[in-house]
């Protein structure tokens, strides 16, 4: 009868272990990789200023990339592996630096970025640009749940947040900001971060 | 006598017959374009500044007449928002912003003054909270700053109702939920009520339709008239690493053009999101995300 108890009571530990709070994360591992975040994050700002991109690892392994090539009317969406030459001949046909790209690349796969983008948002009817960057990271997965990913948002001015840290929305100051349908949290005035089911 | 009446009777017949055989293929390019971008804007002149609407107390006039210039000069930047289950509307507006958009302006600025208005065989007449968040969609990218947009993704999403569409009454926040999610059927029914178009259609909701060969399929289908495909997004746009074992339709596009690549992949051509994409695809990965097709000939519009 004892052993039952014993496996009810380790069952029922490593539930809620695996249901832990996985917020925490995103602030702890700003604060380890703060520094090779923004580096990531203004090299990538540098290219995508000349010729807009975003990228995406579809893999475990960051081999297989899906390269989303922006222009004003038509968004070019490629699928390479980056063990082969592919790659390295569409960012020759589309004028894109080597040296600047594969080394953005290496500091991805270095943090285990998943997802790279900058998008658009509208505050008093202004257009106005955030960088989204996702961190794929063991410390998110949990045996009983989806795995998670945490994703930055780096704002170019200070951003205003609640008395709990979530993102508000300049207009009103009541409401809280959504991205991608996500709620926020406070890093920096600069920055927020969300742990989410989809890295995109 | 006779065989020179004979002879003249024959030659009209012929020619008769000849025209008639050539007609449609002669006006098929042309007979569909109802409206011009120059038409569209000399309403739009001649329509003028706009008061406040009573019945749309939050859209800003001033936005919304801007937005309906945007849409005749830029149809193709006809966004659906992010994250909004407006993808089927946004699609079939493909087909007023380039074969009517004068009819389209007229309609949108009817809705706006009066709160109700007819395209092809339906009286549009949105419900009060719809009308009353109009204009206040946000974090949705450039539709926060499109109000016309907003209202004729509200109006469309709250007249037509599928068998997804359990909840009728529309909630701030409804935009990206199953209230406004559009099933096969539903999609189609819309498109000949609003266009009084004749659509061939294949598909449904849970399962593929059956394809010989895809790609000769839609090159066909895309000779005669506009192709919508019903596809899984989550499989063409992968938003994680897990293996997705719920497999069902999620997105509307527009296809534009369909290529077979040397190594035997299809390259497709799609608008979506205010852009066109352009992808590759192996041709059992394309079989396998599309589960509709409708399409209609350009000579059966209106």
């Amino acid at each position: 009868m004892q052993k039952i108890y014993l496996y009810f009571l380790f069952i029922t530990c490593i539930t809620i272990i695996s249901c832990s709070s996985s917020r925490n994360f995103s602030t702890k591992f700003y604060k380890q990789h703060s520094v090779e975040l923004h580096h990531l994050v203004n090299d990538y700002e540098k290219i995508n200023t000349q010729k807009p991109f975003s990228i995406a690892f579809r893999d475990k392994r960051f081999n297989e990339i899906e390269f989303t090539f922006n222009t004003d009317s038509v968004r070019y969406v490629y699928n390479f592996d980056l063990r082969y030459n592919a790659f390295t001949d569409s960012l020759i046909q589309y004028k894109y630096k080597l040296a600047d790209m594969f080394s953005l690349i290496n500091k991805m796969k270095l943090l285990k970025c998943t997802w790279l983008t900058m998008q658009d948002y509208y505050e008093y009817m202004q257009k106005k640009s955030i960088v989204l960057l996702t961190i794929r990271n063991k410390a998110l997965d949990q045996y009983f749940k989806n795995e998670k990913y945490c994703t930055y948002a780096f704002f170019n001015e200070p951003q205003e947040f609640d008395i709990r840290g979530r993102l508000l929305d300049k207009d009103g100051k009541t409401q809280n900001r959504e991205i991608s349908g996500n709620l926020f949290y406070k890093i920096k005035p600069k920055v927020a971060s969300t742990i989410a089911t989809k890295y995109r | 006598m006779h065989t020179k009446i004979y002879r003249k009777i024959l030659l009209l017949s012929f020619v008769l017959v000849l025209l008639i055989s050539v007609r449609p293929s002669l006006y098929s390019q042309v007979n569909h374009i109802k409206s011009t971008v120059s038409e569209t804007l000399q309403y739009l002149n001649g329509v003028g500044s706009l008061a406040q609407s009573e019945y749309w107390p939050n859209m800003d006039p001033e936005v919304f007449y801007n937005n309906l210039k945007t849409f005749t000069v830029a149809p193709l930047h006809f966004y659906e928002g992010s994250s909004t289950n407006f993808c089927a509307y946004s699609a079939l507006t493909y087909l007023p912003l380039q074969y009517d958009p004068l009819g389209f302006a007229k309609f949108l600025v009817t809705l706006y003054k009066t709160g109700e208005a007819k395209m092809g065989s339906v009286i549009i007449k949105p419900s009060l909270p719809v009308r009353q968040n109009a204009g206040l969609l946000k974090y949705k990218g450039i539709l926060d700053i499109n109000h016309a947009a907003q209202m004729w993704f509200l109006s469309l999403a709250d007249h037509f109702k599928g068998y997804l569409n359990i909840d009728k009454t529309y909630q701030p926040g409804d935009e990206n939920r199953m209230w406004a999610s559009t099933n096969l059927s539903k999609f189609n029914r819309m498109l000949r009520q609003l266009f009084q178009i004749k659509l061939e259609s294949i598909g449904a909701d849970l399962w593929h339709p059956r394809f010989t060969n895809v790609y000769t399929y839609l090159q066909k289908r895309l000779q005669k008239g506009n192709v919508f495909l019903y596809l899984n997004n989550r499989k063409l746009n992968r938003k994680s690493h897990k293996k997705n074992f719920l497999n069902f339709p999620t997105h509307y596009i527009l296809l534009i053009d369909v290529k077979k690549l040397p190594n035997n992949d299809i390259e497709i051509k799609y608008w979506d999101y205010g852009k066109y994409t352009v992808r590759q695809l192996p041709e059992s990965f394309l079989k396998k995300i599309i589960y509709g097709v409708t399409s209609w000939k350009f000579n059966d519009f209106y």
